[in-house]
């Protein structure tokens, strides 16, 4: 909530004084949000924040266009998720899986059943990263909550309802092939 | 299928609850900060390189100082470029207002000037002739052509303007090379040299050495005709040419005798401390030596005496 209302005071500001950017009010107020977006895509603190920072950079470069920006909100979320999706292009995400799975099993389990659950979140992920690229997207982009179903669909440049048949989809094939697997 | 689900609903809350390390916002800005210093002065100075270098001056007084010495030397070029050149040019409208002048005119006015000016001590009557000579060119001239008279008359004046003007000397003209060998003997060398070049004070020079000589040599033989006489007693029937011995030469023969000497025989050497006064007192030693000895004596060297009085 206090996000939402920082968002708009963000925007508010924006739209009174478009001809300033007030850089330091975008990163404080989108930071975090960016960075959930970057961290969905990458599974990686260090790799979503050097995303978020790019992004502020392009901020930075197109100062002068962002005044025909119609929706800054959605439009940053949009460029964050570009740059994670084009960095994890070049880097090897497996092992951030990896590490992002462990970090996932609770400390207070015993290391058998801890091997086991981290062993299954690991599938979880392989299995998501498995998934038709539209569908993945959107359960990717379904995670940050504050996104809703018309964002997500501007960022992702789909309908709102091929969004949520896809974000449908999304969730029934991968649990069926987590159980598939299991079966096996 | 729980498990399942469970597992999905586990990974998707761990993405939505992932927290962001702290300090983001503040390193970002940081690094936001830097770049829009940087960008800022990359900006400015591709303004300042744009700009005009009187306007980055203010910044950079060496640059204005080295600019501002630099205007001043150029101004100062031009201005003493400028100078002779408005000079030339004052001076051609001058020559241009003669040029238009018959060209004959001033042929002839150049020809007289250069004529009193070859002739400087000419009188006055010449300029008259030439003057009237040239008015009664003129004169045809008109009666040939009376359209031109009016500038023919303008060219006599100029004539006689350049004839009255003040003769020039010639400039001079560069020396010759044997002009150049006799500035450089007047100026160089010896005045005895110069003056034996004329052949009248070489005559007289060499008369003075001939009369210089047969007084000094006259008078040399004189002096010694008494000294022969004395020596011709001791030895009366040799001459001193027979006995000079071969290969001596008669200074050698003058000299004293001294031991050691091929020439001193034992009976004939003297004590030391004698022998340097033997040349010394020759009056007082002739009884002391043999005759063999005096006749080594006698042999003075003279041969140009015995010879001049032969």
């Amino acid at each position: 909530m206090a996000s939402v209302e920082g968002c708009s005071l963000a925007l508010s500001s924006m739209e009174g004084a478009r001809s300033e950017i007030d850089l330091a009010a975008l990163v404080e107020t989108y930071s975090s949000l960016l960075f959930r977006v970057a961290h969905s895509v990458l599974r990686s603190r260090a790799e979503a924040e050097d995303v978020v920072q790019d992004v502020f950079v392009r901020v930075l470069e197109h100062r002068r266009s962002l005044t025909a920006v119609r929706d800054m909100r959605v439009w940053l979320v949009r460029v964050a998720w570009n740059l994670a999706i084009d960095r994890r292009r070049r880097i090897r995400p497996k092992q951030f899986d990896e590490g992002f799975a462990e970090s996932l099993v609770a400390r207070n389990l015993p290391a058998d059943e801890a091997l086991n659950e981290a062993q299954r979140l690991r599938s979880v992920l392989r299995e998501l990263e498995r998934l038709p690229k539209a569908e993945r997207n959107v359960l990717l982009l379904s995670v940050v909550e504050e996104l809703g179903t018309a964002e997500m669909a501007e960022v992702l440049g789909r309908s709102e309802s091929a969004v949520r048949a896809l974000l449908f989809r999304a969730r029934t094939r991968l649990r069926e092939r987590l159980e598939e697997g299991e079966g096996r | 299928m729980k498990n399942s689900e469970e597992a999905i609903e586990k990974v998707l809350a761990g993405l939505r609850d992932a927290e962001s390390a702290a300090g983001m916002e503040r390193r970002i800005l940081d690094q936001l900060d830097g770049l829009e210093e940087r960008a800022a002065v990359r900006s400015r100075s591709g303004w300042l390189r744009l700009r005009p270098i009187w306007l980055v001056a203010p910044a950079r007084p060496v640059a204005v100082g080295s600019l501002v010495c630099g205007v001043a030397l150029a101004g100062m070029f031009a201005v003493a470029l400028a100078i002779p050149a408005i000079r030339r040019l004052g001076h051609v409208p001058a020559q241009g207002r003669r040029s238009p002048a018959p060209v004959r005119s001033l042929a002839l006015g150049a020809s007289e000037v250069a004529a009193k000016s070859a002739q400087p001590a000419s009188s006055r009557s010449d300029v008259r002739a030439l003057e009237e000579v040239n008015a009664g060119q003129i004169k045809a001239e008109g009666k040939t052509n009376e359209g031109s008279a009016e500038a023919v008359l303008d060219s006599d004046s100029v004539a006689l303007e350049e004839m009255h003007a003040p003769s020039r000397p010639a400039p001079p003209m560069p020396l010759t090379e044997q002009e150049r060998l006799l500035l450089r003997l007047v100026h160089k060398d010896d005045p005895v040299e110069l003056a034996m070049l004329d052949s009248k004070v070489r005559a007289l020079q060499d008369l003075e050495d001939k009369a210089e000589f047969q007084r000094f040599f006259g008078q040399s033989t004189r002096q010694t005709t008494p000294e022969q006489s004395m020596t011709g007693q001791a030895a009366p029937e040799q001459s001193t040419t027979e006995q000079v011995a071969p290969g001596q030469s008669t200074m050698d023969q003058a000299m004293p005798a001294q031991p050691g000497m091929e020439q001193t025989t034992p009976e004939q050497s003297v004590p030391e401390q004698s022998v340097p006064d033997q040349p010394m007192q020759p009056q007082s030693t002739p009884e002391k030596f043999a005759p063999d000895q005096s006749t080594t004596q006698q042999a003075t060297p003279r041969p140009t005496r015995t010879g001049e009085n032969e």
